[in-house]
């Protein structure tokens, strides 16, 4: 099947810039994913990968963040429409590593 | 004011609102973007004013005529502006990001929090005064008394109302201001026919009744709203028409005013027509979902399984050289930025909970045809990547995930998880399947669905609720049961901490499950914990059904009832059963893994070590834990949910269980189905949280209990693998309304910083 992938896209106005991908995590990443629903029969799952300290940053300079977003439960949302006591709660949650 | 001074939303809007947020992959998407952010969100009072205008006209009038006309009013009442850049039209609001709110389920807050909406730091809403006024004095007082949640208020007992409101073990709040939510419509058959199929339709059986028959005085009236709403889209689409007509004439720059020109002629085919290029099949896509978030009330139409639906038209265009990959993506872009110009309302209260203004869309790609092949295809992986570039926080964009699904896919949809922004969600194809199998059947039933029905419609609405496009109707985030708190109650014989959040501190807030020096074994607690879970659902299930029969009769749906299979022809409004499959009210378990933690810390440190007694336990959680630090620490010591320990997981999985089997047990009242368990419940924990006392796990009172399914805050320690291997344990066909997992990965795992 031919895919995005493979026809690539030209879009030379775009203000997206490609990150530089540590291979071996993504794959532990999609690993993960795959395992978690294809293999243990999990119905979903949603990620935050905002690293902590940069949420801990923004708790406390929400002015430097205005288009950080981060997944609450369900939705996304801008980090600086969010109530404090919830901004602690996502800040309070397990961040994992492989 | 400069921005620093800012706080919350109000700061969020005033630092977004220049050139920060022009994301999109081409200038067009970028100011696109721009214009979403230059305007603030604001209260458009035309739905309110069409509403109060068809009803006050109507006085006395069949309930389902006064719905119809009213919902065929506000298409009539809908703007038709047409602004720079835009390729799709028409829009749900006077002004971009405007919430066109329904003041017959909103009214009784409306009247307290109007004063202060302006200038709430979360959510906030501008309103003009001459609009604040019109609302405080005319609009208002019309609805206050009549909005659903004033109805149900004469039902019950004053403690009743408050308790399921204000208690925080069974609660209601979140269902009674929506109703009209929760939704795929069929999308495959209004973008490949439009509305005048159903109007064609409405008009034959109309003609066919017979007036000797006694049923036909009521089904004259369904026929008769429907054919009045679809006149009114089909008036609307027109108008729209002219409108770029006319700012096509006044347009100097030649290639906008093709465009505009464009714009008119696709306005003239959809949505009224069949769609005959993907472009058409974008805008039916875009006006009827907003079509159906302006009619209901409440969140989450949901656009499903986008890139099944949408391929034949995208195949065709780039096969005759009409569309590219890039022109599609750019569509693609403006549908989400659209969309989340679609603003929620919600009163002070609950946006100290929800915050955030999201309103629930979702597209759903890849998943199975209906052979059981792999579905995905081209716009699968444009719809994933069209989300990098637009960076918008709605729709929620989800890979429906299954073993036969191609690992490029999952990549593209893994990088895009890595980008930080929440998306996409990932879901598990077979166990959505099972679940759709039961859906609504009750415990050993079977769902009214059929395999084929599944594989080829079956997606998720909302956050994670397992439903069909055009098969299913029905609210699915509905009772709240917070099961920390039933626990905490299993331990304090029914009543609730003292100086925590809501009402009833200090009282009897469910039922008396029995003396702590009684419960002598932990067989016998264990008993106690799952009573009060029962008592607390059967509780919401009771206020639920009353506001059902309330909605059934008096808050009808015509678009959502056009947009079902089957309801015309049963002549049943999609509110009283005109679905295939009806579901809701549901029952969503908040605080899981507290309560979890809870029972595992309780058999360990009362039952087998004997450390302290259940009464010690109740008097050290009462006491916060103040002056029983020891206590404390035992507690917090026991295994935890999400580590892959069986002493713990195995509570889980029972309880879990028993969540699901009391929920399945209670009937709807529509159509004699069953009531569907989920754990989804978003930003509630936190809400919750707040109005329960300290758990025997440790936690403090008033601090976030537990998210959806999640482990415990900071108790799952063993890395990633070992909270999956818990999470594999529980039986998930059991949640026939879904549920919802948040796991942390870091960005710096899967890229260099930037």
């Amino acid at each position: 099947m031919m895919t995005i992938r493979d026809t690539g896209l030209h879009c030379p106005k775009s203000t997206y810039k490609l990150p530089t991908y540590k291979e071996a995590g993504l794959l532990n990443f999609s690993n993960l994913v795959r395992t978690m629903l294809n293999d243990y029969g999990v119905y979903h799952v949603q990620f935050n990968t905002i690293d902590k300290k940069t949420l801990i940053d923004a708790k406390q300079h929400p002015e430097q963040y205005p288009t950080l977003m981060v997944r609450v439960a369900g939705y996304s949302v801008y980090w600086t429409d969010l109530a404090e006591r919830v901004q602690d709660d996502i800040i309070n949650r397990t961040e994992h590593q492989f | 004011m400069v921005a620093t001074e800012l706080k919350g939303g109000q700061l969020g809007q005033a630092i977004r609102s220049g050139n920060v947020a022009k994301s999109g992959s081409t200038k067009r998407t970028q100011e696109l973007n721009g214009m979403l952010h230059a305007n603030r969100p604001n209260v458009d009072i035309t739905r309110a004013r069409a509403y109060t205008k068809v009803y006050r006209e109507t006085e006395g009038q069949p309930p389902l005529r006064r719905r119809y006309r009213a919902a065929a009013e506000v298409y009539r009442s809908l703007s038709d502006r047409v602004y720079d850049y835009e390729q799709l039209v028409g829009w749900p609001t006077q002004r971009i990001r405007g919430a066109n709110f329904a003041i017959e389920l909103h009214a009784h807050w409306l009247a307290d929090d109007l004063p202060n909406l302006r200038d709430r730091i979360y959510d906030p809403f501008e309103i003009s005064d001459e609009d604040r006024k019109e609302l405080q004095e005319d609009l208002i007082p019309y609805w206050k008394d009549k909005t659903p949640t004033a109805q149900w208020k004469t039902y019950v007992t004053p403690e009743e109302f408050d308790r399921a409101q204000n208690g925080g073990v069974s609660d209601v709040s979140n269902y009674i201001c929506s109703n009209g939510s929760h939704f795929i419509p069929r999308w495959t058959d209004v973008i490949a026919h439009g509305f005048v199929k159903y109007y064609e339709e409405a008009k034959a059986f109309l003609a066919a009744l017979d007036p000797n028959d006694p049923q036909s005085i009521d089904r004259r009236e369904f026929y008769l709203g429907l054919i009045e709403v679809c006149e009114a889209i089909r008036d609307w689409a027109e108008r729209l028409s002219a409108s770029c007509a006319r700012k096509a004439e006044t347009e100097s720059d030649p290639v906008r005013k093709e465009e505009l020109l464009k714009m008119a002629s696709m306005m003239q085919r959809v949505p009224w027509g069949p769609a005959t290029s993907f472009y058409d099949a974008c805008e039916t896509a875009w006006c009827v979902c907003f079509f159906l978030f302006v009619e209901g009330a409440g969140p989450s139409i949901t656009w499903g399984r986008f890139d099944q639906y949408m391929y034949p038209y995208y195949k065709a265009d780039v096969e005759a050289g009409k569309l590219t990959p890039e022109g599609a993506l750019e569509l693609i872009e403006e549908l989400y930025i659209r969309v989340t110009s679609n603003v929620w309302f919600q009163s002070t209260n609950m946006a100290y909970i929800f915050g955030g203004y999201y309103r629930y869309p979702h597209l759903d790609v890849g998943g199975l045809d209906e052979n059981g092949k792999d579905a995905s295809n081209e716009l699968s992986y444009l719809c994933l990547r069209a989300m990098r570039y637009a960076r918008t926080t709605s729709p929620a964009v989800c890979l429906m995930l299954h073993q036969k699904t191609p690992d490029s896919l999952l990549l593209e949809a893994c990088e895009l998880a890595a980008e930080g922004m929440g998306h996409p969600s990932f879901f598990n194809c077979e166990g959505l399947y099972d679940m759709l199998e039961r859906r609504a059947a009750g415990l050993n039933g079977h769902s009214h669905y059929t395999r084929k029905q599944i594989l080829t419609y079956g997606s998720p609405i909302g956050c994670v609720e397992p439903g069909a496009e055009g098969l299913q109707y029905g609210h699915t985030d509905s009772g709240i049961i917070n099961v920390a708190g039933a626990t905490l109650c299993a331990l304090t014989n029914g009543v609730k901490a003292e100086g925590v959040d809501g009402s009833f501190c200090g009282k009897l807030v469910t039922y008396e499950s029995g003396d702590p020096q009684d419960l002598t074994t932990f067989e016998a607690f264990y008993a106690a914990v799952k009573g009060q879970v029962e008592y607390a659902i059967k509780e919401a299930h009771a206020n639920m059904l009353i506001v059902e029969k309330i909605l059934a009769e008096q808050f009808n749906l015509p678009t959502f009832t056009m947009l079902l299979e089957g309801a015309m022809e049963k002549c049943k409004d999609a509110t009283t059963g005109g679905a295939l499959v009806n579901v809701g009210p549901t029952m969503n378990m908040c605080g899981f893994a507290t309560m979890v933690d809870s029972v595992a810390a309780i058999k360990k440190v009362v039952y087998e070590d004997k450390e302290a007694t259940l009464a010690q336990v109740r008097d050290a959680c009462l006491a916060n834990f103040v002056g029983y630090e020891e206590l404390r620490a035992k507690l917090k010591a026991a295994p935890t949910f999400g580590n892959d320990l069986d002493f713990v997981d195995e509570i889980a999985a029972d309880l879990w269980k028993h969540f699901a089997t009391v929920s399945a047990r209670l009937k709807l009242y529509r159509a004699g189905q069953y009531c569907d368990a989920a754990v989804q419940m978003v930003q509630s924990n936190v809400g919750y949280g707040a109005m329960t006392g300290a758990t025997p796990n440790g936690r403090l009172a008033k601090m976030p209990i537990s998210d959806t399914m999640s482990a415990t805050q900071q108790a799952d320690r063993n890395g990633p693998t070992a909270a999956a291997r818990s999470y594999g344990k529980l039986d998930y066909s059991l949640y026939t309304n879904g549920t919802l997992l948040n796991m942390w990965i870091s960005q710096s795992e899967m890229m260099e910083p930037s």
